[in-house]
């Protein structure tokens, strides 16, 4: 196993906003996460990508506890997240933003900076290449000089994936990361989101409201409901869940 | 021991003093996240404002109580409506603008009102007008009890009662906790936010202009840049209580108040300015959330 | 050999400086051009904490005493070059007062750059009194009257000296932040949040910029004690630190080439300001730098030339005429 939760809760003052969560995630699976809003979902990913520490419980990355790791060093470990609200750093150039998620493996120090020494060069031209083949893939390398605060919403959404993935996770955290976007759109992201699932061979954790799409996508749904677990399976078997269809479709029909 | 219980009284007025301008700091820091730097300065103009308000009315020439409650009245309407002032030409404007900006344009408006000041009241320092006349009110063997520590005990111990009660029991401390709880959520609910600040600025620059009067009392000196080691102070204070956090203000002050007459007492008075910043590098490394605040977890 | 270019463009933008200075201008305006080149330390080294980190320091004129304090008390005690290799001396002053001030800077930092930013303004702000109250009470340093007699000229040597650190300030900087260390603090600015989940070590990365800052800033003080032969506590007030984040916003937060605008600017104000208060008999400087920096925060929070650098604004108008 990649990823295991165990018994995992958190609280805030006296409010329970995930209980003894249980769950696991293998090399290579795609899993959605889903629920109605509220749930629990992005607390979830604050936990597991470290801005928040369980009360209770702990969560174990290939054998190895994360426990007491702040967030930079849980990315480290190779787990990187996208936002909700998107958080790319604005100001900076598109390529900017991909390079800072590079930093991590910078392995020149002040000297080589200040003498501008070739190991300089070396890990620049590296870092720059990369960065531009990947955004190749997602067909935003022309946007690359372009200040990432300017560009529209969808696009920055992109740009969140590629800034993760240059990170070089082992598992991506993806939060919700279609939307805002067109039917089309969405149909191109997911396409992608697989082909780099099995080129970089990542674990992918998704959170997604389109019901069609995540149940089209994933290999395994995970659904949270006033911060428990209520039903883990494949999709067809959550599909004809019928606590799932009460605490989720019901409240999605409502709203 | 006597001189220890001298000292304990001598420094819960300091810290009573340090409190009620670290209230200031705290309420406008609930509401807007900033620190308002020109807090000190609001002060200092609040102790020129009683002063030319008691040389004008010829207040000296009666000293008394109501002397003294006029003055006070004199310090709280000015440095209230010059906090109003300062609200609404420096810090609306940049409402919402990136937080370092916030803090740039408060250092902006401290120096300015430092500066101007200079220019206006001239630097050299004056007199606090007596406008009450202290004399010893008890004495115990050595321990001497004065009026004037009664008064500025009192006198902030009755404006942080009221503080309690406006902030705890009427709609509008009801509206001004809410506002510091969640901007956003305040301004959904349909409160007037611009307004609530503009309250909270009337309150914690009258608790300065208060703050200032008893201190012209206690030590008669003015100039214009007596704000700023005071307001620093009462900003670590602020920090020491937990910042945000109106009980935490007064504990926090309190505590350093007699914290300083202590070092002064009993270690040297050339301490007496770096304790405070001292205290301020230990909360930071032990506490950063300070004695009753609480660790808030930001929104991701 | 890429990396030769800039420090041959240093060297020859600091002799040509330099010979100007003692061939065309009186010992009064030699002066004032040696300020300049302090100050550019001072606000280059500032713009890397408050610009490109989005912290804020305040107490960059107690750093600049650490290093002028420890670089005088050296140059007393310790003078390995005499005659005319003497010059040599004055680097060695430099490194040894900005190392002084780097150390200052790690232990001010530490508890401080955990925190949110305004917590620092506070922190040195307090940092930078305390020193001034320490300077005046250690009686090693001279106390109030301060140290007198120090060595140091103002012939060619000293002036290519100044301008030899100001441009390898510039250099060094601007190296430093077209680096992948330069795209950490700029992320830390933008978000630090986001940039602890791309792997960055927020903490870490502020600190090093916040040491780094400081070391140039002791090294300005040593450029200033051997400048003026003397050093006194009052140099270092807080309105010295006022002084250095006016240059810095003014020109820009987050660029370098504006931070050199707003030193010349800030250093020639009084000058200009001078027929103006030799009418009205106030000094009205610190009264307009705090309008300014109010107007500008308002008006125009980015500064004169925001975070772009020159070559920036040259690009930009390359493209816009085509």
């Amino acid at each position: 196993m990649l990823l295991k939760l165990e018994n995992v809760s958190i609280q805030f003052g006296g409010l329970k906003v995930i209980e003894s969560m249980n769950t696991s995630i293998a090399q290579g699976e795609l899993v959605g996460l889903i629920g109605p809003n509220g749930a629990g979902k992005t607390t979830a990913f604050n936990l597991i990508s470290g801005i928040y520490s369980p009360t209770q419980g702990e969560i174990i990355l290939e054998g190895r506890s994360l426990k007491g790791l702040k967030a930079f060093e849980v990315a480290r470990q190779g787990v990187i997240r996208t936002f909700q609200n998107i958080r790319l750093f604005s100001t900076l150039s598109v390529l900017d933003n991909i390079l800072v998620s590079m930093h991590q493996r910078c392995d020149y120090g002040l000297a080589s900076v200040f003498l501008k020494l070739p190991k300089f060069f070396r890990a620049e031209k590296k870092f720059q290449e990369e960065a531009i083949k990947l955004l190749k893939l997602f067909k935003l390398d022309h946007l690359k000089d372009h200040e990432a605060g300017s560009l529209p919403y969808g696009v920055q959404r992109k740009i969140e994936i590629v800034r993760a993935l240059a990170g070089k996770p082992k598992l991506l955290l993806l939060d919700e990361p279609a939307a805002g976007m067109n039917h089309s759109e969405t149909d191109e992201l997911m396409n992608l989101i697989e082909r780099i699932r099995k080129e970089f061979n990542l674990a992918i954790l998704l959170i997604e409201h389109d019901m069609k799409l995540v149940m089209g996508i994933s290999h395994r749904l995970i659904v949270l409901d006033h911060g428990e677990i209520i039903a883990q399976g494949t999709p067809s078997e959550i599909q004809n869940n019928p606590k799932v269809i009460e605490a989720y479709l019901g409240v999605e029909e409502t709203a | 021991m006597e001189e220890l219980v001298q000292h304990i009284i001598n420094g819960l007025n300091l810290g009573a003093i340090y409190a009620l301008i670290a209230l200031g700091y705290t309420m406008v820091y609930g509401v807007l996240q900033l620190i308002n730097f020109a807090h000190s300065e609001v002060y200092m103009v609040g102790a020129f404002a009683a002063y030319y308000g008691a040389l004008r009315f010829n207040l000296v020439e009666h000293p008394g109580w109501s002397s003294f409650f006029v003055t006070l009245v004199i310090a709280m309407v000015a440095c209230s409506i010059l906090g109003l002032c300062i609200e609404r030409f420096a810090y609306r404007p940049m409402r919402n603008a990136p937080r370092i900006n916030n803090l740039i344009t408060a250092i902006g408006v401290s120096l300015f009102l430092q500066f101007s000041g200079q220019l206006v009241f001239g630097a050299d320092p004056k007199v606090f007008p007596e406008v009450l006349h202290d004399s010893v009110l008890f004495s115990f063997g050595e321990i001497q009890i004065r009026i004037f520590d009664v008064t500025i005990l009192g006198v902030a111990l009755v404006a942080m009662g009221f503080l309690n009660y406006f902030i705890h029991k009427t709609k509008t401390g009801m509206a001004i906790r809410a506002v510091s709880f969640s901007f956003r959520s305040a301004t959904l609910m349909g409160i007037n936010v611009n307004a609530i600040i503009m309250i909270t600025f009337v309150l914690g620059s009258s608790l300065a202009g208060i703050g200032a009067v008893l201190v012209g009392l206690k030590y008669p000196k003015i100039d214009p840049l007596m704000g700023m080691l005071i307001g620093l102070k009462a900003f670590v204070a602020a920090v020491l209580g937990g910042i945000g956090n109106l009980t935490g203000a007064v504990v926090g002050g309190l505590m350093m108040g007699l914290l300083e007459e202590m070092v002064v007492a009993y270690i040297s008075s050339t301490y007496r300015d770096a304790l405070a910043f001292g205290l301020l590098i230990f909360i930071l490394l032990v506490k950063p959330s300070g004695l009753f605040g609480q660790t808030r977890v930001e929104k991701v | 050999m890429r990396s030769i270019y800039g420090w041959i463009l240093v060297i020859i933008v600091a002799a040509a400086i330099s010979f100007y200075a003692q061939l065309f201008l009186n010992p009064y305006l030699q002066q004032i051009l040696l300020y300049i080149a302090i100050n550019v330390l001072l606000a280059t080294s500032l713009n890397l904490v408050n610009g490109f980190c989005g912290q804020f320091s305040l107490g960059h004129a107690g750093f600049m005493a650490i290093g002028a304090y420890t670089s005088a008390m050296v140059s007393l005690h310790f003078q390995p070059f005499v005659g005319s290799l003497e010059i040599l001396n004055f680097p060695i002053y430099a490194i040894i007062g900005g190392s002084a001030s780097a150390l200052a800077g790690f232990f001010v930092g530490i508890p401080s750059l955990r925190l949110r930013g305004d917590y620092l303004a506070i922190v040195t702000l307090g940092f930078g009194e305390i020193i001034r109250v320490v300077l005046l009470n250690l009686n090693v340093v001279g106390g109030a009257r301060g140290l007198y007699g120090l060595p140091g000229k103002t012939d060619f040597l000293s002036c290519f000296h100044a301008f030899f650190w100001a441009g390898m300030t510039v250099l060094l900087l601007w190296r430093l932040v077209h680096s992948s260390f330069g795209r950490a603090f700029l992320s830390v600015r933008e978000d630090s949040i986001a940039a602890e989940c791309m792997g960055i070590n927020t903490t870490r990365v502020k600190v090093m910029a916040f040491v780094i800052s400081s070391f140039f800033a002791g090294a300005a003080g040593s450029l200033f004690a051997h400048a003026t032969n003397s050093l006194n506590p009052a140099s270092f007030q807080f309105v010295k630190s006022v002084d250095v984040v006016i240059m810095v916003v003014l020109g820009g937060m987050g660029s370098i080439t504006g931070s050199l605008l707003g030193v010349v600017l800030v250093t020639i104000l009084p000058e200009a300001l001078r027929p103006l208060q030799n009418y009205t008999h106030i000094d009205l400087r610190m009264v307009i730098y705090s309008l300014v920096l109010i107007l500008m925060m308002i008006l125009k929070p980015s500064g004169l030339l925001g975070s772009r650098e020159w070559n920036q604004l040259l690009w930009w108008r390359r493209k816009g005429a085509a």
